[in-house]
């Protein structure tokens, strides 16, 4: 599904450029639950930003499904961003102006999709989730597990390949946390592919597989021979 | 669709959930707004508002030109010499305005018409609403009195009768007969027109065959196709052809056209004009403030922008939904500036500036409405747009990051840009303003020559039907009985009072002097007044006398010259012995037996005129019809005016019934109105400075106060490092003023390019008068620095300790 040659991400700075990402190399196929591990600063987050197409400062070789995404330009990334991928975020990212319906219904409100149709995927959603008497209360009337679910259920709402999460149980007690992994774990079951950026090994269990990132190289990819030499300077 | 009222919707929402910024920024918008409908409500009637006649583009007004180059209305024979000529005035109508004793209702009424030619109504492309025409025959000396009705003399004084047509109604005691009536809204010369009677040319009196009495109007339609400046090409050959033919005649001066949309609204255009473009600047600051607004409110926003562009909102999509927020905040500040203007349309209303035409019908209808609706769109497009892409310039991977602060990114430089601009304009507007207040301020002190305190002016004419002997007698009569009322200190006569409007000219010949060319003839102002006229208006009588009750017809002519006259034909000299005569029929030497001072005729701020007064009682028989017509008359009295206008109203009824009081004024409301477009303009420019400045301030204020909320760390750290209060004062105010002052520098440029539009306006001040230049910046400086100071001091009292904790 997704093949990294040789991606690099550096950031202009007064000096030169700085490294984020060096040389990354990675192959995730359709179906894997995909760890990304590594200390603070180590490229995790920027790493999920190119996979999720958020992100257009890198250079390499990225492709996914049968795009070459290296090729395309910023509006046909937009698009296979919307069309594939779903993103939760440690922070939850809800928007506090809309309900729990109305966050739902925003990626969907992007995609094109009628009216009529938003509404069946949506109430589909609110079911599976089971918070459908929630769905006219405001973020701030929810627990933050109660959140969080919200955010996942946004970004499966569209029915994606590919779930980006970024520390979704970073601002959540043990119960709930376990709960939003159970969660992955399903959706995982029934064939999405899960790419989670996690401190945590008990969320990295749900996995099957867990890469580890320093200083911008992948240092442990249990599928890749690990890079020579990791101690490399960066600059 | 369903986007756009979903993003109605959430806006609406977002909206309601910040009520403060709702409320400035509606506010904001609605000043501006509503001032900008206000005056587009007047410019639609006045400037843009149809004009009833056909194809008025082509339909001009005609005037002769004089030998001194102005264009003066027609006399008899040069009018109907220029009918003559085959060309663009072959099918030149003509016309003059009369007032006319209407009776029947409870008093008799004086009302203001005109005498028209026959062709009129074809000419200007109308037709009555009701029954015909005026036939050729009807036009001719001596075939009788019909009559044409305004719609609105028909409405309020007949009823709107059907049965009206055929019937006779009595003016000046004589039955007219009603032969039609014009639709709402026709009128010729003024909006005062109620009634239209034929021309009659040929039924001459002497005063219409006079070469010097220039009494007629006259409209021409130019041929289809034809413009004006080829009608100017065939009549300057035409007068060529007249001048070869007769070099002393009027004719070889040649013809001055006049489109009829610029007669009636010419003098007020400039104004309307600049008012509007002063409205506009206002509106400009407005969405400068909302869009700061919006700035800083997209800081705390970028984080949903964020969050919506990682769920795949495209940017365009962000950027609608900005504009959507924009344009319904736009929508709210329209309606509620829509209630602004319609309490500023009433007070217009209520003011009644006589400077501005059809003021009365000045109302937000679905033309104002339309624009209203037009200028919210480009205005919720104008202040949302920079914020909006601002907004969606937003970087996902930053924004959301855990703990990520949302600073601001390049947002200081537009608010910076949107500052000084704002600045900018307001300092173009109070100069403009400042230029205004001291043009009306060096008018107001300008001598009129008399004072129009304590005067109470009315205007009445001789009955219908009296003998020409006996006029004087009439006006005596009345003389005496409102010079006994208790009270009145003087009663005196004129045919023209200062500030009336009505200013005469006619040509004199000097005794003593050789006439000059016929080109150009001695040209004085005309005044017919009655004994004591000076003492009565407290005019300086320099040397003579004034006339008294022994200068009768009977008596030696006479006449009563003003200094500037004097000072024009007979400098270093006495004036008093000295022979002139007016070049009019029957017009005799008169010998000058007072020099009197200059008096403002028409306004304080118009140019004084060399002026000769003659006793009403000895102006040729030729000119008599003229006091028939009617004289004014001005009561000084020490009494409640009010009371003394109804002792007046008995006085002139005992000794006429049929005789109507009309167009009764204080001389203070003529001075007043005779200054009205001026006095006008300046308080509208200089209420819209003040706002300007008011918004600008705000503005100020709102951007120092977000900048010291953003910096609330920054200066923590100084104080914390040893900075003191005043040090910070100084950085915040600073930084204010350095803003400013680069606004006031760029609207100090602006304002000498702008304010020589205003140049026409001005009356004894410069358009870059140096101490308007110098006094207002400081002001704006000054205001501005002021709006600073509050930010500032709450920046100099941030708790060093609390500000650090505060990420």
């Amino acid at each position: 599904m997704i093949q990294l040659r040789n991606v690099e991400r550096s950031y202009k700075t007064g000096a030169g450029a700085t490294y984020v990402l060096r040389r990354i190399n990675l192959d995730i196929q359709a179906g894997d639950f995909v760890t990304v591990m590594g200390p603070s600063g180590a490229g995790k987050s920027t790493m999920l930003s190119i996979l999720g197409m958020l992100d257009d400062g890198w250079a390499g070789e990225y492709h996914f499904l049968d795009h070459a995404v290296h090729k395309l330009d910023r509006k046909k990334r937009a698009d296979l961003n919307r069309q594939y991928i779903g993103f939760v975020f440690q922070s939850y990212h809800l928007l506090d102006n809309l309900t729990v319906y109305e966050n739902l219904d925003v990626p969907l409100s992007y995609r094109n999709v009628s009216r009529g149709q938003r509404a069946s995927m949506v109430a589909e959603v609110l079911d599976r989730f089971q918070i459908v008497g929630k769905k006219d209360l405001y973020p701030s009337q929810l627990s933050g597990g109660q959140q969080q679910l919200v955010g996942v259920a946004r970004a499966v709402v569209g029915n994606p390949k590919l779930i980006l999460a970024d520390e979704p149980t970073g601002n959540l007690h043990s119960s709930q946390a376990k709960e939003i992994m159970e969660l992955f774990k399903k959706l995982n079951d029934q064939g999405t592919t899960i790419v989670q950026v996690t401190h945590s090994e008990a969320n990295a269990a749900y996995g099957n597989r867990t890469i580890q990132l320093f200083d911008g190289w992948i240092a442990n990819d249990p599928k890749n021979e690990p890079v020579p030499n990791t101690t490399a300077s960066i600059g | 669709m369903d986007r756009v009222f979903q993003d109605l919707r959430y806006g609406w929402r977002l909206l309601r959930k910040n009520p403060g910024f709702a409320a400035v920024a509606a506010l904001t918008l609605a000043l501006g707004i509503g001032a900008n409908t206000a005056m587009f409500s007047v410019i639609n009637v006045v400037l843009l508002r149809p004009l009833p006649f056909k194809d008025p583009d082509h339909l001009m007004f005609v005037y002769q030109t004089m030998a001194n180059g102005n264009p003066n209305v027609f006399s008899t024979p040069a009018y109907l010499e220029w009918k003559q000529q085959q060309g663009p005035l072959a099918d030149m109508a003509a016309l003059s305005p009369v007032q006319l004793n209407l009776s029947g209702g409870a008093l008799p009424e004086r009302v203001t018409g005109a005498r028209v030619s026959q062709n009129l109504f074809p000419v200007v492309g109308a037709e009555p609403l009701l029954g015909r025409n005026f036939a050729v025959d009807e036009d001719r000396p001596g075939s009788g009195r019909t009559i044409i009705l305004s719609h609105a003399l028909w409405k309020t004084r007949f009823d709107s009768r059907a049965d009206l047509l055929g019937s006779p109604i009595t003016l000046n005691g004589a039955p007219y007969t009603v032969v039609g009536v014009m639709p709402p809204g026709f009128h010729v010369l003024n909006d005062n027109e109620l009634f239209w009677v034929p021309l009659q040319l040929e039924t001459v009196n002497a005063q219409t065959s006079a070469r010097n009495i220039h009494w007629l109007y006259a409209l021409a339609r130019l041929p289809q196709g034809a413009d004006q400046a080829q009608a100017d090409a065939v009549l300057k050959a035409i007068a060529a052809r007249l001048k070869a033919q007769d070099p002393t005649g009027d004719g070889g001066f040649g013809i001055f056209l006049q489109s009829i949309r610029e007669f009636l609204t010419g003098n007020v255009k400039p104004a309307l004009l600049l008012l509007m473009g002063s409205v506009g600047f206002v509106l400009l600051i407005a969405c400068s403030n909302v869009a700061n607004l919006l700035l800083a409110r997209g800081t705390a926003r970028q984080r949903e922008m964020s969050i919506r562009t990682a769920m795949g909102a495209m940017r365009i999509r962000v950027v609608r939904q900005l504009l959507t927020e924009s344009l319904l905040l736009a929508l709210i500040g329209g309606v509620l500036g829509l209630g602004l203007a319609y309490g500023a349309i009433a007070v217009l209303r209520a003011l009644r500036p006589p400077s501005i035409p059809q003021i009365a019908s000045v109302a937000i209808d679905g033309q104002v409405l339309g624009y209203t609706l037009l200028l919210c769109m480009v205005v919720g497009v104008v202040f949302g747009i920079v914020p909006a892409l601002e907004a969606s310039r937003t970087d996902v991977n930053e924004a959301l990051k855990e703990g990520a602060r949302g600073a601001s990114r390049g947002f200081g430089k537009h608010r910076m840009v949107l500052v000084v601009t704002e600045t900018a304009l307001a300092s173009i507007l109070l100069i403009g303003a400042g230029l205004s207040l001291k043009s009306l301020w060096v008018a107001a002190k300008v001598d009129p020559g008399f004072d129009p305190s304590g005067v109470l002016t009315f205007r009445m004419a001789a009955p219908t039907g009296l003998p020409v002997e006996q006029i004087p007698l009439f006006y005596q009569q009345v003389l005496d009985k409102v010079r006994a009322l208790p009270g009145v200190q003087s009663a005196v006569l004129a045919r023209n009072l200062p500030m009336s409007g009505g200013d005469p000219s006619m040509p004199i010949a000097i005794e003593g002097t050789p006439p000059p060319p016929s080109q150009t003839p001695v040209v004085s102002r005309f005044r017919s007044i009655g004994p004591g006229y000076f003492h009565g208006l407290q005019t300086a009588m320099l040397r003579g006398r004034e006339f008294d009750e022994n200068d009768s017809k009977a008596a030696p002519s006479v006449a009563i010259v003003s200094q500037s006259l004097a000072h024009l034909y007979w400098p270093n000299e006495d004036p008093i012995g000295k022979r002139l005569k007016p070049e009019m029929p029957g017009g005799q030497w008169c010998t000058v037996v007072g020099l009197a001072a200059d008096v403002r005729h028409w306004a304080a701020d118009v140019d004084i005129e060399p002026t000769v007064y003659y006793p009403y009682t000895q102006v040729p028989d030729s000119y008599l019809p003229l006091l028939e017509g009617s004289m004014s008359i001005a009561v000084r009295s020490s009494g409640s005016q009010a009371g003394l206008l109804s002792e007046i109203r008995s006085v002139v009824a005992e000794v006429n019934k049929g005789v109507p009081v009309s167009d009764v004024k204080t001389m203070d409301e003529m001075v007043e109105d005779s200054g009205s477009l001026r006095r006008f303009d300046m308080w509208l420019i200089g209420t819209f400075a003040v706002l300007a400045l008011a918004l600008a301030g705000i503005g100020i204020y709102g951007v120092m106060a977000y900048s010291v909320s953003q910096r609330t760390r920054e200066i923590g750290i100084r104080i914390a490092l040893g900075a003191q209060q005043e040090s910070v004062l100084r950085l915040i105010v600073g930084q204010g003023a350095k803003l400013a002052g680069t606004g006031v520098v760029v609207g100090l440029l602006g304002a000498f390019a702008l304010t020589r539009v205003m140049a026409s306006l001005l009356y004894g001040v410069s358009p870059t008068d140096c101490w308007t230049f110098v006094i207002v910046p400081l002001l704006v400086l000054f205001f501005i620095v002021l709006a600073c100071y509050v930010p500032a001091r709450r920046a100099a009292r941030v708790d060093p300790i609390i500000a650090l904790r505060y990420e």
